[in-house]
């Protein structure tokens, strides 16, 4: 097979006039394409109405975790700012007591070296969030 | 729309049909059947068993769809396309082919019975001519002459160089002319 000419750049190949091919074109009748496309619908149905399933199912746990998530996020955060705003004791200083406060800060994930002064700063809104927290 | 447009519409709707969104799912059959038709049909003798192997397709394309890149959805979806039609064609291979006179669905009766009957012969004539190609052949002809896709992305779809490409066309559409005038001539000879 000589394509030696095919496959060399710029070289036009001999032109072969193109046929007319509408009348295989299976998309070309409005009608039955639709029909076709409607069969594979069809089909198609179970698989489809799994993965919304699935999507909704995913989106849920989110919604789920998020609910956990953001008031402890949220606690935390607040709890760093009002530490950074106030004089804070020095590192490592061992309470002498564990106040609900300090419980509920320390459950929520703010480190137990932070505890205390979380407790003593008085964070605002802390208790609120924690307490939404609980009752989720 | 150039092939980057393409893609990138092909990846929000594949986005969107892996959650289930039937609408995107029927834009990409809408968008991508043509070309599955033209690759199926390189593989398998009949119309019909194309678009058997087309509707087989976009279901298993739709069950796998969360191992394909977003992007290259075409060529994902046309090698899962020539895939099943391989196996179409080994299948017909062993059930002793199919019957000639299977020539795809029945034409729509909507512009008269005289039309059905002429636009039926042309696609029978151009059926028996297309059963005269090469798979490679079939594919490059109908890919481009009926898609309307260009040389480089053809290459890329059928897994050919360019030039291979032209080359197939070339000889695709010399075939099919020679098969129809040959078809035309019997048919004048009958007449007379």
């Amino acid at each position: 097979m000589d394509t030696e000419g095919f496959e060399a750049e710029g070289v036009e190949e001999p032109e072969v006039a193109a046929v007319e091919l509408t009348a295989l074109d299976p998309t070309a009748h409005a009608d039955r394409f639709d029909a076709v496309v409607a069969n594979v619908l069809d089909e198609a149905g179970f698989e489809l109405a799994r993965r919304r399933r699935a999507a909704i199912g995913v989106g849920a746990t989110l919604l789920r975790w998020g609910r956990v998530a953001w008031p402890a996020a949220a606690a935390v955060a607040l709890a760093s700012l009002a530490v950074l705003r106030t004089d804070a004791p020095v590192m490592g200083a061992t309470p002498t007591a564990i106040t609900i406060e300090e419980e509920m800060a320390l459950a929520v994930g703010v480190p137990e070296a932070l505890a205390p002064w979380v407790s003593e700063t008085g964070a605002p809104g802390l208790g609120e969030i924690l307490i939404g927290w609980e009752e989720e | 729309m150039d092939r980057s447009d393409r893609g990138s519409k092909d990846a929000a709707l594949v986005l969107r049909a892996r959650e289930g969104d039937a609408d995107a799912f029927e834009t990409l059959v809408r968008r991508h059947y043509r070309a599955a038709f033209a690759v199926a049909r390189g593989r398998v003798e009949s119309p019909m068993d194309a678009e058997d192997v087309i509707q087989d397709a976009f279901i298993r394309a739709l069950e796998r769809l969360d191992d394909c890149d977003p992007d290259r959805f075409a060529g994902w979806f046309l090698t899962l396309v020539r895939n099943r039609a391989h196996n179409t064609r080994i299948y017909e291979g062993r059930r002793g082919g199919v019957d000639p006179e299977e020539t795809g669905l029945p034409a729509p009766n909507d512009e008269g019975p005289a039309r059905d009957v002429q636009r039926s012969e042309v696609r029978r004539a151009l059926d028996d001519a297309i059963r005269t190609l090469t798979p490679v052949q079939r594919e490059v002809l109908l890919l481009h002459d009926m898609e309307g896709l260009k040389h480089a992305e053809i290459a890329e779809v059928v897994g050919v160089s360019v030039g291979m490409s032209r080359y197939h066309l070339m000889q695709a559409r010399r075939k099919m002319r020679d098969e129809l005038d040959r078809d035309s001539l019997e048919v004048q000879g009958h007449g007379h």
